[in-house]
């Protein structure tokens, strides 16, 4: 446990785990498991069919399910529910086996326990996706796939955290930051039984090699400031619980930053004074304190803004135009230095750069004596609903074209003719376009209130000037998406233009 | 006894991949030589018309059917697919449909009479509009 903020309260409505079946299963011992092994029999079928299967991705189930379906339904369930891949992740199923076969207690190294990792792993992904046409084929995409595996059974073993999930992970760094949008958050019932916990199993688990029984005694008051007391008896044992991975502790959590949603802190807990509770979206992007004032979270956070625009940019027929006029001044001879270049500008370089450039303008028409980097995390937050939003145009508009598509791709893998006539519906392309307009205003709009009551909180009476540099970069961001959205989408490779 | 579940498990899902339908024989294995051409060009989004021509031994292939597939080679687009089309004097005309700008590939098949079965596969790169 570490820091010093002061235990957490937050106002919830209501707790999921209470729900009638789902609360039940979720609160089960196993009950991550149960979620986690559909997912890793989807992940095994996938290995399957990319690597004996046909090499067509449209008939293919590796490449259809991650880049088609998975991305399209993760998007939506991020907004509506919460981090609910990264609670069913499949590829940290072997972690009970990663830390049997544990190679020591060693943390992960100071030096890279931050999201600069994350940064790299995200920018790797885009770039390799990009380069290796991974949408286009599903043997690539099965050995990407193994190798999440092995990533994050090496991570498990070597390491005592989860260093795989909270640092390197590109898909669960996608699902950390809009996750925060989401309208539920894991949360404690009372934090004054945090305060007198004893072993804060939420966070260092139930887990012991021979079984070790504590009594804790605790005092609460009631409203009429009656003191009651209670104990209550705490079983560590070979059965246990593990703490949470991503080492946060539930009564400070303030965000969905981090969180991966396994609910091992709330089965963990002996008091079961964890939930997860509903809450209003996006709640910890208007609250300074919930947000970290570091630099690695507000460009991860920015970063990956940019790089919705530079993924949908690399499907409209301008970035073969790009790539030429690359290829025609450098003379490149193969894809990977081209794509480089304008990924490293693109998603690494223009972020960061307008970023430091938006924070000290901010900072000057303000005379605000506030440091570059705690203005820059004040305005992070802001980038987090119009990135959402430009993923959600992109991906849903894959989605949308064939949501169906996945059935007579499974009919076909299961051996059966694919009935690609029956499951061919596709949305109005004009109802798509609606769709992605709607959701990048909103996203917009959304930065917008964030951004103008971060820049009233800092600068007050000069909320207006300091807001401007950073609405500039908002509504540019979201004009480059209307852009690209509103141009044929063309989907190829470009590896031709090197033959 | 969880390791042996898990391994049966796993023995399960590999044997689905022997349960797919068996493919057609290449063009050249059955002696045939497909060809195509499409028009209008340059390929475009949009109504198009293919022309499938089909040899054997330099004739044209009196009687026959021909399917056509074209999908994308990105993953989750719909296919376009036109079945059972007859095939006279070695040659069928197919209305055809490029519903997206990108990288296509189209699978014909072509079937005769006796039950012989050949496929090939052409690639084409087609413009959005």
């Amino acid at each position: 446990m570490r820091g010093t903020s002061p235990l957490y309260r937050p106002q919830s409505a209501y707790n999921l785990l209470h729900l009638p079946l789902v609360g039940r299963l979720l609160r089960w011992r196993w009950g991550r498991l149960a979620l986690q092994l559909p997912f890793f029999i989807v992940a095994a079928l996938l290995l399957i069919d990319g690597f004996t299967g046909p090499q067509n991705a449209a008939r293919n189930l590796a490449t259809v399910a991650p880049w088609v379906q998975y991305r399209g339904l993760l998007i939506l369930a991020v907004l509506l529910a919460g981090n609910l891949f990264c609670m069913a992740c499949p590829f940290t199923l072997p972690r009970t086996l990663a830390k049997r076969f544990s190679l020591g207690e060693r943390r992960f190294p100071k030096l890279l326990r931050n999201k600069w990792l994350a940064i790299g792993g995200l920018f790797v992904i885009f770039l390799l996706y990009e380069w290796l046409d991974l949408w286009a084929s599903p043997w690539l995409t099965a050995w990407l796939i193994v190798a999440y595996f092995v990533a994050a059974f090496a991570l498990e073993a070597f390491f005592k955290e989860s260093p795989f999930c909270k640092y390197v992970c590109p898909l669960g760094s996608f699902n950390f930051v809009y996750g925060t949008l989401s309208p539920s958050q894991i949360a404690v019932k009372n934090a004054d039984i945090c305060g007198q916990c004893a072993g804060k199993e939420c966070i260092n688990g139930s887990y012991s090699p021979q079984t070790v029984i504590r009594l804790d005694t605790i005092t609460l008051r009631d409203a009429a400031g009656t003191e009651q007391r209670y104990e209550q008896q705490v079983i560590h044992g070979p059965q246990g619980t593990p703490g949470c991975g991503t080492e946060l502790f539930a009564p400070q959590i303030k965000s969905n930053l981090d969180c991966i949603y396994c609910l091992d802190c709330a089965r963990a807990c002996p008091h079961q004074n964890i939930g997860l509770f509903v809450r209003t979206p996006g709640r910890e992007l208007l609250q300074p304190e919930a947000w970290p004032k570091r630099w690695d979270v507000s460009l991860l956070v920015i970063c990956l803004a940019f790089m919705s625009v530079t993924n949908a940019f690399g499907m409209v027929p301008p970035v073969y135009a790009l790539e030429q006029s690359l290829i025609d001044v450098f003379g490149f001879q193969s894809e990977l230095p081209v794509l480089l270049l304008i990924f490293g500008v693109g998603n690494l370089l223009l972020p960061m750069g307008l970023a430091l450039l938006a924070g000290t303008l901010s900072r000057t028409f303000t005379r605000s004596a506030l440091s570059l980097r705690d203005t820059v995390a004040a305005f992070a937050p802001a980038f987090v609903p119009v990135g959402f939003s430009i993923w959600f145009a992109h991906y849903g508009f894959h989605f949308l074209i064939a949501p169906l598509s996945i059935i007579p791709v499974f009919q076909e893998f299961m051996g059966q003719p694919g009935d690609w006539a029956l499951f061919s519906v596709a949305l109005e392309g004009s109802l798509i376009g609606l769709i992605q307009v709607v959701a990048l205003l909103g996203g917009l709009l959304w930065s917008l209130v964030i951004a103008q009551r971060a820049a009233l909180r800092l600068y007050r009476r000069d909320g207006l000037i300091g807001l401007l540099p950073w609405a500039v970069l908002l509504l540019l961001l979201m004009l480059a998406a209307l852009q690209i959205f509103s141009l044929p989408m063309e989907m190829r490779g470009t590896e031709a233009m090197f033959r | 006894m969880k390791q042996v579940l898990l391994l049966t498990g796993l023995l399960a899902l590999a044997l689905l991949a022997g349960c797919r339908q068996p493919e057609a024989t290449p063009a050249a294995g059955a002696g045939l030589e497909i060809a195509l051409s499409i028009a209008p060009e340059p390929l475009a989004t949009g109504a198009a018309e293919v022309t499938v021509t089909v040899n054997q031994n330099g004739q044209p292939v009196p009687i026959g059917i021909v399917s056509l597939r074209g999908d994308m080679t990105h993953a989750g687009m719909i296919p376009v697919i036109r079945e059972n089309i007859t095939l006279a004097d070695g040659r069928a005309v197919v209305p055809f449909e490029w519903t997206m700008g990108g990288d296509w590939f189209i699978e014909v098949t072509v079937t005769l009479p006796d039950g012989t079965s050949a496929r090939q596969t052409f690639d084409y790169a087609v413009t959005g509009s």
